[in-house]
């Protein structure tokens, strides 16, 4: 009797580690920031203007008409964990791998949380966060899921599931997101 | 297992290894060494000994239960002084929920009263020995609000940035700046005040 | 001088502008004597902590201090030792008649959920919770063919430093 209990007992706890690790994963993203403007050049000579495909995205339902790269960020949320993306000076968001599969995503900006939205992150998707800039132009954080391949196209090889940013870090909050160990590339 | 007299040559580093592993003894040799130093941030922001104290012993609890996570990437101290900062600031949100505001620093908070201040020309602290420096400093932090006092502490003593201090705080980075702005006028004449004392 | 020109000189002594704000400020300075006064006003004020924390002793006993520390945390890795054991037995005999068709409901489950994941493209899902989180900014969100948008503006509270500029195109990219 107790040689079938524990019989069952295995096949049942395997089957929900199985079925629960179909819809767990870790998250490869990536965080562009984009300055979206009517100029021709970028004030800043070190960003250069997006990719073709991306700036036919974003005209096709912006108003404006060049799209510069200012940051590209690269990382991983681990599963069930949290992840900073520090795309500028003012700009943090923070992605969090929810049960679903969705992502959270939280804007902070200059240091304050101003919105979080929960929705499924799907492959060749792309979520978007935007907001304008006083001399009427306007920014905007491109958030992307990577597969392996193009986390390697990119030239980074894959990153490691090490959450330093995620909150099963070590507690101190008082911490410089800077130090992350997501990749960042420099735009130039 | 190393004894308290053992303990009192071994670095930090090797104290927190052995304490990670469950040294006790060693976790004690580290409360030893630290202990002011985390009790002197805790009451710099609490005003208070007894607020002070226990925060402070909160912390090396806390710093206890997570010592697995210390992964060395700043010192111990500065990782506890951390802790026992996230502990004042939690304490002073919920005491800042049951205290009445004073007329005094809501002007503060508004931003006007620092207009008023004349500027400080003359350097008050020129002259002063170090240990009569710090107690005045010490006396005019104690006259400036918890909120002000604060963002003081965060920013000339643990050397964060507005974005830094605004996201402990809780508040945005014009408020930060406007805070450290009034603290440091109203600071610069509390000394130049004293120094008048001082000379008549 | 206004206040935001005084906090700008603030942040320039802080190091917190960006290098082409704070070379435009520093030649505004040479010519406003009394931005200069305030500038060195602040920075005296500035560099009178460095270095200068007021020294406090803490007011108890080594052995007294750590007693308590030491007390509490026996008092939270203390668990009742044999009360663990039992409970977990009689919640399992509790659970004996529900393992077996659980088990079976898994399995299914799990072959299900393989199939549809092999055989079925991933849908999109549409729906999404937006919070606003903040009193001077709101959001609002729109879909347009594979993107999906989040649009922070601001409110009518904010004041003329916007919150959600969250762009300086001078600055030097993050590291």
């Amino acid at each position: 009797m107790n040689v079938n209990l524990w019989k069952w007992t295995r096949l049942f706890v395997v089957s929900l580690l199985a079925a629960s690790s179909a819809v767990a994963e870790e998250l490869k993203i990536e965080a562009k920031l984009i300055w979206g403007a009517n100029t021709n050049k970028s004030p800043n000579p070190d960003h250069k203007p997006v990719d073709a495909k991306t700036a036919e995205m974003l005209r096709n339902v912006f108003a404006w008409q060049n799209y510069f790269e200012v940051s590209r960020t690269t990382g991983i949320v681990p599963n069930r964990g949290t992840n900073s993306f520090t795309v500028s000076k003012h700009c943090t968001v923070e992605i969090a791998e929810l049960e679903g599969p969705k992502v959270g995503v939280l804007l902070i900006g200059k240091g304050k949380p101003q919105n979080r939205t929960i929705k499924a992150l799907s492959r060749g998707e792309s979520f978007v966060l935007g907001g304008d800039v006083k001399d009427g132009s306007a920014w905007f954080v491109i958030i992307s899921q990577l597969d392996e391949k193009a986390a390697v196209a990119n030239g980074k090889p894959a990153p490691p599931a090490a959450p330093s940013n995620s909150k099963k870090s070590e507690e101190p909050k008082v911490t410089n997101t800077a130090s992350a160990k997501t990749t960042n590339t420099a735009s130039k | 297992m190393a004894t308290q007299h053992d303990n009192s040559s071994v670095s930090d580093e090797k104290l927190v290894k052995a304490a990670q592993r469950g040294d006790m003894p060693a976790f004690e040799e580290l409360v030893a060494r630290h202990r002011d130093k985390i009790y002197a941030r805790a009451f710099s922001m609490m005003r208070s000994e007894e607020d002070a104290v226990d925060l402070s012993q909160e912390a090396w609890v806390k710093g206890w239960q997570r010592l697995k996570q210390f992964q060395g990437d700043s010192s111990f101290v500065t990782w506890m002084t951390r802790i026992v900062i996230n502990l004042c600031l939690d304490q002073l949100r919920k005491q800042k929920r049951q205290r009445s505001e004073s007329i005094e620093s809501l002007e503060e908070e508004s931003g006007g009263v620092e207009r008023q201040m004349p500027t400080v020309v003359i350097n008050p602290t020129e002259g002063l020995e170090r240990r009569e420096l710090r107690q005045r400093i010490d006396k005019a932090m104690g006259q400036l609000s918890y909120e002000h006092r604060t963002v003081l502490i965060l920013h000339e003593f643990e050397e964060l940035e507005y974005k830094e201090i605004a996201k402990r705080m809780e508040c945005s980075i014009g408020t930060v700046m406007s805070r450290l702005f009034y603290a440091r006028r109203k600071m610069a004449n509390l000394m130049a005040s004293y120094k008048r004392e001082e000379m008549s | 001088m206004n206040q935001e020109l005084a906090l700008k000189y603030q942040a320039f002594i802080d190091g917190e502008l960006s290098e082409s704000e704070a070379r435009r400020l520093a030649q505004v300075l040479e010519n406003d004597a009394d931005a200069r006064a305030l500038v060195a006003e602040l920075r005296n004020s500035k560099a009178m902590f460095t270095g200068n924390e007021p020294e406090v002793k803490l007011p108890e006993s080594r052995e007294f201090y750590w007693g308590k520390i030491q007390r509490q945390i026996e008092c939270l890795e203390r668990e009742p030792a044999g009360d663990a054991t039992g409970r977990w037995r009689a919640m399992l005999a509790g659970w004996r008649r529900f393992v077996a068709p659980l088990a079976g409901v898994a399995v299914i489950t799990f072959l299900g959920m393989v199939a549809v994941r092999f055989y079925n493209p991933e849908p999109v899902d549409y729906l999404a919770e937006i919070e606003n989180l903040s009193e001077e900014s709101t959001a609002y969100s729109f879909r347009s063919g594979n993107m999906f948008v989040v649009w922070t503006r601001d409110t009518e509270m904010t004041s003329d430093d916007s919150q959600v500029n969250f762009i300086d195109y001078n600055e030097a990219v993050a590291q």
